[in-house]
């Protein structure tokens, strides 16, 4: 479903990712661990189309089209969500107005009718229903005044809403704790249906206590130098990466 | 100069040279004039002086030509230096330098020549253009000011302190001090002027000052006005700012019947910072005026201006701040502050801060507040037996003090807070 | 007359979605201005001797006056000659009900969207129609009657309640006021009445739609609303113009008189044609509006929403004379490609614990500059008076300007006065967030703009915050380069 060849991609000039190859099949869950500065979000941000990035080499395949001539608009809506490391606040615009338009903008693409306000409303109960949101919620302004729980919440209710096929989480579990991270964790978990990918990106191992990936890669110095399964994750937690580390330099 | 007088023709506000000696008059002098007798003086449907009445000023037959300097002794000014500073001394009487008052030069980190001199001629007027009225009158009668000049990569160690006294004695006298600070790339100083009067006579002071700040060079220009009750300033000060560079000007108002200051401040090449702050103490019948303008004419630059106003009796307020920004100066940081207190019902307080916007990627903001101190504030201090007069002396040393903290210099600094809690009839204890 | 409208009507695009120009047979007087014209005017509206010699004092002054030239706007010189100041819509006859209306009149408002019989069957709105000069149409009249409510044409105001007129009429924008106030009184042809008697308060909304038909003719309406002691009302303006070559021009007076207790919240959505993209053509709106709060607690509210006009010179103000009475001010102003706007509002505080608000939203966009001016004074004796005002900024692209001239003249030490302005883009993170959840950038700015709007938004009534959303969404069109 997304195959990412030798991707190589700079940000003013400095290279950040180094020829990156990464392959995900449909219902699969892909951990992406590595120390600070090692490409992570910058991954993240590839895929999602942020332009201050420059991809220089390499290719990015999603059910068989290339997009990294896509603007992000259109990325979204062949379906790839990106669950915002720092997610947005805008005044003024409730979220529930927020998700109308991105729903509607979503199904026009794939030649669906409109919801009306009724139907919408009833999506919205049910995915409400489904990560745990509140209504107050959703008639704030997006991520105005939100905790970081909150924040991370509402991307998590966003992704319910617009039925990606690939959510990307780029550090959904930073600043979280214990509880909220749970809540997090349990909100992509009923998203997890057989057919959606996910990749998830985190520093810390604990996520994947609760989001159990189906494999791990580490990246470093942007490339993908080991991958695994969950018991790598655990590895990593118990020795840190020094001793990736060592392993690639030598 | 000696030769130099004028008359004013009340109704048509008309100045002219007579019985100069023709060598002193320069193509440059006559056309000033020229250039200010075909504007006036400005009036109050004037937008950039909306708000101060200039009668006294324009009403007054001033002396244009100052008198020679004044019989004063080292020991004379000693007094007016700031206390514990380690600096350079520079006195300027009516406007004219005086060598014979002033320090010596002690290091070759900077120069000093005339305004008059070959060398100032790269940069004299630059800035300071004569469509200005005051700038016109200044450039026409200045009595040759100094021009001093840091060297490239230079630090000058000790304070510069521009000391300005106003001498009336024989009649009311129009000083127009005229100075030019060049400090080259990598070059660090920090300059005080201060105004004084020597007697209780109407004068009025003229003063222009240009900066010209070069790249990656960090000056700091501080200023005290504490004339007397009768005297008249209007005050210019331009910087002009190159890559890099740091311009911090705060000035002080505590005397004077009326003080105009106009800061200009060019922000012409990337990354340049200025902090513009400015306090007045006022009360009798003062006004003052305190108009800025920041140009952010390229990107990356930051400005920050903090103004306040403590208005008493009849005192009359005006804060005109505009920030500017060009097309070009994306990614512009710049904030104004204008926050005023009003002690009695017959202050008056105008505040115009107002930005103009030209380009998209800017972060720029002002506020402006009026009112009176904080009730809570006072009745708090009450609360825990302090009287409302002390209350409201010691309220407002802090609302005042915060813009006295800005400045760099230490001693200047302790100078001033202690002016300042003389003005506010406070007992504060002061630490070094 | 009817030949050229019609060459106007092939040659209007679809870029101003109200610039069509109805085939209504014009009753015009010839171009320029001097006493016969004005003679004219006031004879074809069959005006009493007092109003005629009203218009002729106030046209004596005018000539005296200059054209002020202090707004942050820029435009050639008006050629006052050059302008036709009167031009009615036929038939001139009084009509008794909606079903004499000129069906092209009728087919006018279809397409603008007020269709006078929805208006009225639906949401109970009384509507006044003012095409080019004169008032076509009051709906509601006889139950807004009942309650003892005036609601009129101007011109029919004159006639049937010629004491009320004279009583208020300049009393709150004096002919000597302003240079356009001055050639308003001198030439204005028709406009708005409404008067609401004590302790009652309107049931509806009421409200009048301008609009600027023929080529070549001034709109110079004049609107008067008076709300006696205790009494309530709202009031709504629409404004539309077609789209023309030339530039048109707008000066209305609209002078609002609240006695004690009294409340009158006035709001208006503005979109007369602005000019297409390279600033050829629109509409001049050179507009005094003021109310006095004349009484104890009397509350003025102007709600503005300003997305049309080439320029906009346009400051809706309040004067605070009775103790504790109110002002408010929100205004949304919005311009793109070459449009200017120098809008803002005075708030004069003269009695004791009087209080205003300000929130002004400016929006820049394309090559447009828009400027906020506003005034707050605090009199001598405005004991406690208090006022905040916020004045925001968002700029859309790098050629456009936005700027903020504040005036804050504070006389009392009891006062308290906030006013706190920010300038800001679009962030690109905002946008980027928006395109990610599958919104388009266009969508997006929209989005963020209107979020950025709805302070004001909140303050329309219902019908008319949709309205203003729409018309938001169309001004912005090609605004983020």
């Amino acid at each position: 479903m997304l195959s990412i060849k030798n991707l190589k991609a700079n940000i003013e000039d400095k290279e950040i990712l180094k020829g990156l190859n990464l392959e995900i099949n449909p219902g699969e869950v892909h951990a992406i661990m590595g120390p600070n500065g090692s490409g992570k979000s910058t991954l993240a941000s590839v895929l999602a189309g942020r332009e201050e990035y420059n991809v220089t080499e390499g290719e990015v395949i999603f059910n068989g089209e290339n997009i990294l001539e896509m603007a992000p608009e259109d990325r979204a809506r062949k379906g790839i969500f990106l669950a915002f490391q720092y997610p947005i606040e805008i005044p003024g615009v409730s979220n529930a107005n927020f998700m109308k338009t991105a729903v509607n903008e979503v199904r026009k693409s794939k030649g669906l009718a409109p919801l009306d306000s009724k139907e919408f409303l009833k999506l919205m109960r049910e995915k409400m229903q489904l990560v745990q949101v509140d209504k107050t919620m959703t008639q704030r302004s997006v991520n105005e005044g939100f905790s970081g729980g909150e924040k991370k919440r509402n991307e998590i209710f966003q992704m319910a809403m617009l039925e990606p096929e690939l959510g990307v989480l780029d550090e959904t579990d930073s600043g979280l704790d214990i509880d909220a991270l749970r809540i997090v964790a349990d909100g992509v978990n009923a998203l997890r249906d057989g057919k959606r990918s996910f990749i998830v990106i985190t520093h810390y191992q604990r996520l994947l206590d609760y989001i159990v990936p189906d494999f791990v890669h580490v990246l470093y110095k942007g490339r993908i130098v080991k991958s695994g399964t969950k018991e790598l994750a655990l590895e990593l937690e118990e020795k840190g990466y020094d001793w990736i580390k060592e392993e690639v330099e030598i | 100069m000696n030769t130099l007088t004028e008359t004013i023709s009340e109704t048509e506000q008309q100045i002219s040279f007579e019985n100069i000696a023709s060598e002193k008059l320069t193509p440059e002098r006559k056309l000033a004039i020229d250039t200010f007798n075909k504007s006036g003086f400005p009036s109050l449907k004037d937008e950039e002086w909306k708000y101060l009445d200039l009668s006294v000023l324009k009403n007054t037959p001033f002396n244009h030509q100052a008198p020679a300097c004044t019989k004063l002794t080292l020991s004379d000014i000693e007094k007016y230096k700031v206390a514990g500073a380690d600096a350079i001394t520079l006195v300027f009487i009516n406007g004219v330098y005086c060598p014979e008052l002033s320090s010596q030069q002690r290091d070759n980190t900077f120069s000093i020549e005339s305004v008059e001199s070959e060398l100032a001629a790269h940069w004299f007027g630059k800035l300071a253009k004569t469509d200005e009225p005051f700038i016109a009158l200044n450039t026409a009668f200045h009595h040759g000011g100094l021009l001093i000049h840091i060297k490239a990569g230079q630090e000058v160690k000790q304070t510069i302190h521009l000391l300005h006294f106003n001498d009336s004695r024989q009649e009311a006298v129009a000083a127009h001090p005229r100075n030019l600070v060049v400090a080259e790339k990598n070059s660090k100083v920090q300059l005080i002027a201060t105004y004084h009067s020597l007697n209780n006579f109407t004068s009025l002071t003229n003063s222009v000052t240009e900066f010209f700040v070069g790249e990656n060079a960090f000056v700091e220009y501080d200023v005290k006005q504490d004339e007397n009750e009768k005297a008249l300033q209007i005050n210019y000060v331009y910087a002009q700012q190159k890559r890099d560079s740091v311009f911090d000007i705060s000035t002080v108002t505590i005397g004077g019947k009326m003080v105009r200051n106009n800061l200009n401040i060019a922000l012409t090449e990337t990354g340049g910072t200025a902090h513009l702050n400015g306090l007045t103490v006022g009360g009798k019948n003062q006004t003052v005026d305190n108009h800025t303008l920041v140009d952010h004419a390229s990107p990356h630059c930051e400005s920050f201006q903090l103004y306040k106003n403590i208005l008493d009796d009849n005192a009359h307020g005006i804060f005109n701040g505009k920030i500017f920004v060009r097309q070009d100066a994306q990614k512009t940081n710049a904030f104004q502050s204008s926050k005023n207190v009003l002690l009695s019902d017959v202050a008056v307080m105008n505040a115009k801060p107002q930005l103009e916007i030209y380009a998209d990627d800017v972060k720029c903001s002002h506020g402006a507040t009026t009112g009176q101190l904080d009730e809570e504030a006072l009745f708090y201090f009450r609360s825990r037996g302090i009287g409302k007069k002390d209350a409201l002396a010691l309220l407002n040393y802090a609302f005042a003090g915060d813009v006295i903290e800005k400045i760099n210099n230490d001693a200047l600094k302790a100078d001033l807070l202690k002016l300042l809690a003389q003005k506010l009839n406070t007992e504060i204890e002061f630490e070094g | 007359m009817s030949e050229d409208l019609k060459i106007i009507d092939e040659v209007t695009g679809s870029d101003y979605k109200w610039g069509f120009v109805s085939n209504i047979e014009a009753d015009t007087a010839p171009k320029g201005l001097n006493e016969d014209i004005i003679r004219f005017i006031s004879a074809k509206k069959n005006e009493p001797q007092w109003m005629l010699d009203f218009r002729l004092k106030a046209f004596n002054q005018w000539k005296k006056m200059e054209e002020p030239s202090w707004a942050h706007v820029s435009y050639p010189e008006i050629d006052f000659q050059d302008i036709i100041y009167y031009s009615a819509p036929k038939p001139k006859k009084t009509l008794n009900s909606l079903d004499e209306l000129d069906p092209e009149v009728k087919a006018t408002f279809d397409k603008l969207g007020i269709s006078l019989e929805e208006q009225k069957r639906l949401s109970g709105v009384a509507v006044d129609a003012v095409i080019d000069s004169v008032s076509v149409k009051t709906t509601f009249r006889d139950e807004l009657a009942k309650l003892g409510i005036i609601f009129c044409s101007f011109s029919e105001a004159v006639r049937e309640h010629p004491d009320l007129v004279k009583k208020y009429m300049g009393s709150v924008v004096p002919y000597t006021d302003n240079y356009y106030a001055a050639l308003n009184s001198a030439v204005f042809s028709d406009g708005s009445f409404c008067y609401i008697p004590k302790g009652v308060r309107c049931p509806m909304e009421l409200s009048t739609y301008f609009r600027i038909n023929s080529a070549g003719t001034g709109q110079f309406e004049r609107t008067l609303i008076i709300a006696d002691e205790g009494a309530y009302a709202s009031y709504l303006e629409g404004c539309t113009a077609p789209q023309r070559d030339e530039n048109q021009l707008h000066a209305a007076v609209v002078e609002i008189y609240a006695h004690k207790d009294a409340q009158v919240k006035y709001s208006t959505v503005q979109n007369w044609y602005p000019g297409d993209k390279n600033g050829k053509g629109g509409v001049y709106n050179f507009v005094t509006k003021r109310g006095l709060c004349a009484g104890e607690r009397a509350k003025i509210s102007w709600t503005q929403v300003e997305t049309g006009s080439a320029i906009t010179w346009k400051y809706p103000s309040v004067i605070l004379k009775g103790d504790h009475s109110v002002g408010e001010f929100y205004s949304v102003a919005v311009t793109n490609n070459m449009q200017q706007a120098d809008t803002g509002t005075k708030m004069i505080h003269i009695g004791k614990n009087t209080s205003s608000t300000i929130v002004s939203k400016g929006i820049s966009g394309g090559k447009s500059n828009n400027s906020y001016r506003g005034l707050v004074r605090i009199g001598k004796n405005a004991l406690n008076a208090r006022n905040f005002s916020q004045c925001d900024s968002l700029l859309l692209g790098d050629k456009c300007g936005a700027h903020t001239f504040p005036y804050i003249e504070c006389s009392n030490p009891t006062a308290k006065v906030e006013h706190e302005a920010t300038t800001s883009k679009v962030g690109e993170d905002q946008i980027f967030y928006c395109n990610q959840r599958g919104i388009s950038t266009e969508d997006a700015v929209g989005l963020i703009v209107n979020g950025y709007c709805r302070e004001v938004f909140n303050q329309l009534p219902m019908e008319f915050a949709v309205e203003a959303q729409k018309l938001l969404a169309v001004s912005l069109e090609g605004s983020v380069g």
